[in-house]
């Protein structure tokens, strides 16, 4: 499955977001759109997951697929606890018992076990995050978009996060992308960066990080290279 | 802590305070007009209402009045509600069907009675007033709750692919409870007045407004403030109730203690 974006254009009334923008984006990779914020990278995803139309343009290799979506902001239903907020997405695609096991395995990766009862209201803005990503990895679908997902959480469990999307990733080789300006999360992640600038959002260069992720802690001297054509402008 | 008491002691004083109050403000007219048939004196008024208390056709008027107003509301609810989620979804159904409200809410209560005399039996036409003043408000805060529902969530509903049924129950339905909850409690105040007025021009057998009807007639004051102040107090109890009932049913389940 390769995403391929066709001459792509998007207003928001006499606001440029997107203007031409041309893309392919081949699978088995994990794609990192970068750039400042404000730039027009969520509408982007907005528009490759459906939410909002464009004005011009095609999106080819995305219909009929299932989406895991981690939106900027939580997303919950307020008046449901955790453990109904995952059921809530689950229920259609899974068994009962199916989606029950689903979610305590993946409020105990987000380590939030404890809090299944507890209604959003009563979390951290953090611990609401942990929520929104155990809901898109329960529920499990083809594409995994992201946005900001590690916004607002300590570096040790962002980093148990990115290490179980990484392993998930081998496993189930779903179509990874992800938005982000943290250049660490980036090169942690990522095997292809889209560097983008904007409004109207234009693809500045393209970085692919050729290193197996297990070997890029120990290649220092590469990985600052990456570091160093990120940080250019 | 000391003053908080302070206050609750006060509060229940207060009330007595101000109902005693008004009760002499009444006495007081009565000293100054000193006619029974214009304003009847409060000791005669509950002396009637203590003579009433006995008689069986006294509890059996109330309760075919409330039977009367509850089958109203119910029949408002359940049409309001849903035909309020299925204007706010479609906008051709909300253009059509919102002059006919704006036109409800407008046209005189007795022009309904009188026209709702001729088409129904005597005992139906309080429940028809009822329900057709409570109806428009009922949809104009149902409208409004699905208009004020978070896209946001209904997006994330889309992104994962939730049934339309359960969004409904999970999104939909709680967003417009609060707007609901309000719009039932005015209904409940509002289809009090409305189906004792209806009752008073159709006189059904057993009904509140039939009494007050033939108080009327037989020019007893007391009689027609003793009933006025039942249905006063039966309109407190009933929001009073359906307050504490909302209250119930939206109340949450204490939760698990927060400690991150």
């Amino acid at each position: 499955m390769e995403l391929l974006i066709k001459d792509l254009h998007k207003n928001y009334g006499s606001l440029e977001v997107i203007a031409g923008l041309n893309i392919a984006l081949p699978s088995g990779r994990i794609h990192c759109v970068f750039g400042p914020s404000g730039c027009g990278k969520t509408t982007l995803m907005n528009i490759l997951t459906g939410l909002i139309q464009p004005d011009k343009g095609e999106i080819q290799g995305f219909s009929n697929k299932t989406f895991s979506y981690i939106f900027q902001e939580d997303r919950l239903l307020p008046w449901c606890t955790v453990e109904e907020n995952l059921l809530f997405v689950l229920e259609n695609r899974y068994e009962r018992s199916e989606a029950v096991k689903r979610v305590d395995k993946y409020l105990s990766l987000v380590d939030l076990e404890r809090f299944r009862k507890s209604y959003p209201e009563e979390l951290s803005g953090g611990m609401r995050q942990r929520v929104t990503i155990a809901r898109a990895f329960a529920y499990g679908g083809d594409i995994f978009a992201m946005d900001e997902p590690f916004k607002g959480l300590h570096l040790e469990l962002k980093k148990t996060l990115m290490d179980y999307i990484i392993h998930y990733w081998y496993d189930k080789k779903p179509f990874f992308i992800f938005i982000t300006h943290d250049i660490d999360e980036a090169l942690y992640l990522a095997d292809d960066i889209y560097v983008f600038q904007g409004p109207p959002l234009n693809l500045e260069k393209q970085i692919t990080i050729d290193i197996p992720h297990i070997r890029r802690e120990c290649r220092k001297e590469q990985m600052n290279h990456y570091k160093a054509l990120l940080m250019k402008k | 802590m000391k003053d908080s008491t302070i206050k609750n002691n006060r509060k229940p004083l207060n009330k007595l305070f101000i109902f005693l109050f008004w009760v002499a403000m009444w006495q007081g007219m009565y000293f100054i007009i000193g006619r029974d048939i214009y304003v009847p004196s409060p000791f005669s008024v509950l002396m009637t209402l203590k003579e009433l208390l006995f008689l069986p056709i006294f509890w059996r008027a109330i309760s075919y009045s409330i039977y009367r107003v509850l089958a109203g509301l119910f029949l408002s609810i359940i049409l309001g509600v849903s035909i309020g989620i299925i204007s706010s979804m479609n906008d051709y159904v909300y253009q059509l069907i919102n002059p006919l409200m704006a036109a409800i809410k407008s046209t005189p209560v007795l022009s309904f009675i009188i026209i709702a005399l001729i088409w129904f039996s005597s005992s139906n036409v309080p429940i028809f007033i009822c329900f057709l003043m409570c109806f428009p408000i009922i949809w104009t805060n149902v409208v409004a709750g699905v208009r004020n529902v978070d896209r946001k969530l209904l997006q994330m509903a889309q992104i994962y692919d939730v049934r339309k049924l359960t969004t409904l129950k999970k999104i939909y339905l709680p967003s417009i409870s609060p707007y609901l909850s309000a719009a039932c409690i005015t209904s409940l105040g509002l289809g009090w007045r409305v189906s004792v007025a209806a009752e008073v021009l159709s006189h059904p057998r057993n009904a509140i407004g039939s009494h007050l009807y033939s108080a009327k007639v037989y020019l007893d004051s007391s009689e027609l403030f003793a009933w006025t102040v039942v249905v006063i107090l039966l309109s407190l109890l009933f929001e009073s109730i359906f307050a504490r009932l909302i209250r119930k049913v939206t109340m949450r389940k204490p939760s698990a203690i927060n400690n991150e």
